[in-house]
């Protein structure tokens, strides 16, 4: 008895030759090409049924019939113990046939190219490497992600750890979050967000820096706000003259001061629709129809965005970790730099070098050597 | 699957799903789900699994595809409210990190655009 394979995947996907998905109204998604055939550990991905006159469909592609009740099985598939007639991903990752006519499982991809209008946006469940850069604009979502080259204004998360030897140049809109740690040749002008730690191997400038555990750039920190839950550690230069602000935040966790920020953002908007729908209210009160509505919600929105920032808030103060907060520096800080370890607060008002930063009886003090045995 | 109802709420989709989302029925489900999302205008897509029991790999694979196909068109894609057994399901396959998983309806409003 035949049996004819039927694919809950494209075959004939070839990453090769992608084309933007044609939207009903005649518009193509430049963006959304369908790179990946994502599949999750245990779903289906090909069953065998039987076939009783392979010979009656002359459409049928004889490719998939076969003599045996056996599957192409390949690498990171099994056969369902419970349902022979059925093949599932033994992981998760990208499922396509190869030239052999194997059904396979990638755990990992490995992206010769740049993320750009060739590939679209990528969003795949296993570990992705990218050789070339990440191009502004587009989205990257993986388990692990390693991009060789440079990270333009892109918006990126990986699962957990994301490395890039080629640099972050973000051009303030790249957005990079990391399940767990991150890693990057130097960074700029970007928003980095990472549960653990962040290691930066050069410089970085004009960014803003959450960092679950510990901050370390080896190079110079020049600009921006970087927050650490234990430790921010500089190597050669922190703070770059009067001209541009750079404040480290030490000792209250990052994660709810992100949050914090973002709640900050939203009450900002809408405060501002409040006071636009108050001004036309007043000019014009025959809209009041139209825009009480609006207004109420907007100020229901307001008391709820208010609520929740002093639960974050209630939250940040409980898990303070003042005691071994630090800031390390053993090469030079300039002044105008602004140091926090929770609540206390130190203004640099002169040139230091090889520093260290740590609270002392409700107070910032300043030791050197900054680093001991 | 027990039930798909879709509604329009506060320029999302809402799509509430009951019951058990297997291989069985995400065919289904994908195809309601696309259908509206060429019919409708929205900025974010809800999928609120509160009610459902059970799901196999099969569903997760479409909340994946799903999820890429909403992001990739510059919307978001939010999970709300998962029962314990989706959230231990997600949990075993390592993918609960890759959703935006969101606890309750107060805190999707503070997400949503008005």
């Amino acid at each position: 008895m035949p049996y004819y394979l039927k694919c809950h995947f494209d075959p004939r996907f070839d990453p090769a030759r992608l084309r933007p998905k044609e939207l009903e109204d005649g518009s193509v998604d430049h963006y959304d090409l369908g790179y990946v055939q994502n599949v999750v550990m245990g779903e289906v991905i090909a069953e065998l049924t039987e076939l009783s006159d392979p010979d009656s469909d002359p459409g049928l592609d004889r490719k998939f019939v076969f003599e045996k009740k056996v599957f192409p099985a390949g690498p990171n598939t099994v056969v369902n113990p419970e349902n022979d007639s059925q093949l599932l991903a033994g992981a998760n990752g990208l499922v396509f046939m190869d030239a052999a006519g194997e059904i396979v499982v990638n755990q990992r991809i490995t992206l010769n190219s740049d993320v750009d209008f060739h590939t679209g946006n990528i969003f795949f469940v296993g570990d992705l490497v990218v050789r070339g850069s990440l191009r502004s604009g587009f989205q990257v979502r993986a388990k692990n992600l390693l991009v060789r080259d440079l990270i333009e204004g892109a918006e990126v998360q990986s699962m957990q750890l994301l490395s890039c030897p080629g640099g972050v140049k973000g051009g303030s809109v790249a957005s990079l979050k990391a399940g767990k740690s991150m890693k990057l040749g130097f960074a700029e002008n970007a928003m980095l967000n990472a549960a653990e730690n962040i290691l930066i191997e050069k410089n970085a400038f004009h960014c803003k820096v959450y960092a679950g555990q510990k901050l370390a750039v080896k190079g110079r920190l020049i600009g921006g706000l970087y927050y650490g839950y234990q430790l921010v550690y500089v190597g050669e230069q922190l703070g770059g003259g009067m001209s541009a602000a750079t404040q480290i935040i030490v000792g209250f966790d990052p994660q709810l001061l992100f949050e914090d920020q973002r709640m900050n953002e939203q009450l900002e908007g809408v405060q501002q629709r409040i006071l636009q729908y108050q001004r036309q209210l007043e000019r014009t009160p025959d809209a009041e129809e139209d825009l009480g509505p609006k207004l109420a919600k907007a100020e229901k929105k307001m008391t709820a965005l208010t609520e929740r920032k002093a639960a974050i808030w209630g939250k940040i103060s409980a898990t303070e970790r003042l005691k071994n907060a630090l800031v390390v520096c053993p090469g030079e800080v300039m002044p105008g730099v602004e140091i926090s370890i929770g609540t206390s607060y130190l203004h640099i008002n002169d040139y230091l070098k090889n520093v260290r930063f740590r609270l002392k009886d409700g107070e910032i003090v300043t030791e050197s050597p900054a680093l001991r045995k | 699957m027990e039930g798909i109802e879709i509604k329009i709420e506060s320029n999302c989709l809402l799509v509430i799903c009951r019951g058990e989302i297997t291989i069985e029925v995400t065919g289904e489900m994908r195809q309601t789900v696309e259908d509206n999302l060429h019919s409708q205008t929205f900025e974010a897509l809800v999928l609120d699994l509160s009610g459902v029991r059970f799901m196999d790999s099969s569903g997760i694979g479409s909340l994946v595809a799903l999820n890429s196909k909403i992001k990739s068109s510059g919307k978001d894609f939010y999970i709300l409210s998962p029962s314990d057994q989706v959230r231990k399901t997600l949990e075993l396959v390592q993918l609960l990190s890759f959703f935006h998983i969101v606890d309750t309806k107060e805190e999707l409003e503070l997400l949503l655009p008005e």
